[in-house]
């Protein structure tokens, strides 16, 4: 049993809508993969496939090397973290974690060993006796994870784990819960469409869109190295600028944009492209030095706008020729960057990523 | 009969807030669907059960014009009876029934707070112990 899942061919449609179009993938046991998307792009029904929910069209899906295509979800051992957590209200937090042990068939005298098991995996000894509702939407959480993992499931589904939770918990909690993930060491598919909570959850992103898996890589791949214009706008923020390509070096293309800024990218086949930008790879320096060492790209311009987000400041910068650059600069004391600003830009080579102009994405699904 | 309305709409009501995604949960967890119902639906809508049967014998108790019509004769509810003896005469056995009434309807609703709870039916209440 090399891998744990593999999806094969799975197609299903609603009415005229594909919703999932000939999606084939497997995770590898132990893997932790993040299924990530916009909302409508097919993810929640591969999610709901994956649990028995739902019944693929077309193809096959199998877990730990057994076909459940046709299994209800009762029949396979799959768990599954509800976006709500879905507690049993009714139910205290043992119970709710004994629910699966107790249904999935295990020794009776086991199962209060197991419950105060999960409980101190995830940290809430002494909880037991709690009523869901007598809990924050944090230890809610957990309670949830801890019903979900209870069971040992050979695949555990989170279906937008954090995404009720608020900002600071969020990011306290992912960290909580990749932790709890490992140490049970089991197979986990992260289904979401922030893109924060994929990179830092799954070993590997697929990267869905319109009913298909348009790229699947490590995070710092997807991010670093998108191949279409929506992979790298989804994967964060993305300058963009449209050139031509003048001349090609070694591995190098020179070229020109609409506004007259002359570029140094890497090279690619097409002669109108795309350049993108990631914001945080443009550094600005004063307006009346040379570009500094090393960034092949540079321009003159003008602060328009800043936004102050905390540690960090999201600067808008119009070039001379009317370019508008978006750059992340850390929050510093006393650097004086403030709207009006005259200021030098740049940016190296390996910083843009060439796509040939107009690839919005992934062919559109055949119908 | 009249009253079927109510008893369906408060299950209907509280099968619908109950959360479509708990059976889903029981069943992933392993539960059969006959289980899920049991162990899971069952006791989620059983406040919606006992309101729309409080309801039920309210409204029956309560609905003069309904009763006038759908009795005969021979048999008859409290209200109608109640109705027709104030036309005949005005005697005090009218006010000792309608005492008797609002006591009843006092029980009831203090019945109804003791099995279900306010909180329940009204969601979670302001506080949380």
């Amino acid at each position: 049993m090399s891998n744990a899942v593999e999806f094969h061919g799975i197609r299903r449609r609603f009415g005229a809508v594909t919703a999932v179009d000939d999606v084939s993938f497997s995770i590898a046991a132990g893997e932790t993969v993040a299924l990530l998307g916009p909302s409508g792009c097919g993810k929640t029904t591969i999610l709901r496939i994956i649990a028995g929910f739902e019944r693929p069209d077309h193809g096959t899906v199998s877990i730990g090397g057994r076909d459940v295509t046709a299994l209800k979800p009762y029949e396979r051992n799959v768990g599954l973290l509800f976006q709500h957590y879905a507690l049993f209200p009714h139910m205290t937090v043992a119970e709710n974690i004994a629910y699966g042990l107790r249904h999935r068939g295990t020794d009776k005298s086991e199962i209060p060993d197991r419950v105060e098991e999960m409980l101190a995996l995830v940290r809430l000894q002494g909880f037991g006796t709690r009523r869901p509702h007598q809990l924050s939407g944090g230890q809610q959480q957990r309670v949830a994870l801890a019903r979900a993992l209870a069971t040992r499931p050979g695949l555990v589904l989170l279906d937008e784990p954090l995404s009720a939770l608020d900002a600071k918990l969020r990011q306290d909690l992912r960290a909580e819960l990749k932790q709890v993930l490992a140490a049970v060491n089991s197979t986990a598919m992260v289904v979401t469409h922030d893109q924060e909570e994929a990179m830092s959850l799954g070993e590997r992103v697929f990267l869905m869109q319109s009913g298909r898996i348009v790229q699947v890589g490590t995070p710092s791949e997807v991010y670093g190295r998108p191949g279409s214009r929506f992979a790298a706008d989804f994967m964060g923020r993305a300058n963009w600028i449209e050139a031509q390509v003048t001349r090609r070096e070694t591995g190098l293309a020179r070229a020109v944009s609409r506004s007259g800024l002359a570029l140094t990218v890497p090279n690619c086949a097409a002669d109108a492209i795309d350049v993108c930008i990631r914001p945080e790879n443009i550094v600005l320096s004063a307006a009346d030095t040379a570009a500094p060492d090393g960034l092949a790209n540079s321009a003159e311009g003008r602060i328009l706008n800043v936004a102050l987000l905390g540690s960090t400041r999201q600067i808008l910068v119009e070039t001379a020729g009317g370019e508008q650059l978006l750059v992340m600069q850390a929050n510093r004391v006393g650097d004086g960057l403030d709207p009006g600003r005259a200021v030098r830009i740049g940016f190296p080579v390996d910083a843009c990523i060439t796509l040939p102009a107009g690839n919005q994405a992934a062919l559109p699904s055949a119908l | 009969m009249i009253t079927l309305p109510y008893v369906v709409r408060t299950v209907l009501a509280s099968l619908a807030g109950r959360d479509r995604r708990l059976t889903e949960a029981a069943l992933v967890l392993g539960a059969t669907e006959r289980q899920a119902f049991w162990t899971i639906t069952l006791p989620l809508i059983r406040s919606g059960m006992v309101t729309g049967a409080v309801f039920a014998f309210a409204v029956s108790l309560d609905d003069v014009a309904v009763s006038m019509f759908l009795t005969d004769p021979s048999t008859y509810t409290l209200p109608v009876a109640l109705v027709s003896s104030m036309r005949a005469s005005f005697d005090l056995s009218i006010a000792a029934a309608a005492v008797l009434l609002m006591a009843v309807t006092a029980f009831l609703i203090i019945v109804l707070e003791r099995f279900v709870g306010f909180d329940r039916l009204l969601g979670q209440g302001l506080f949380r112990s």
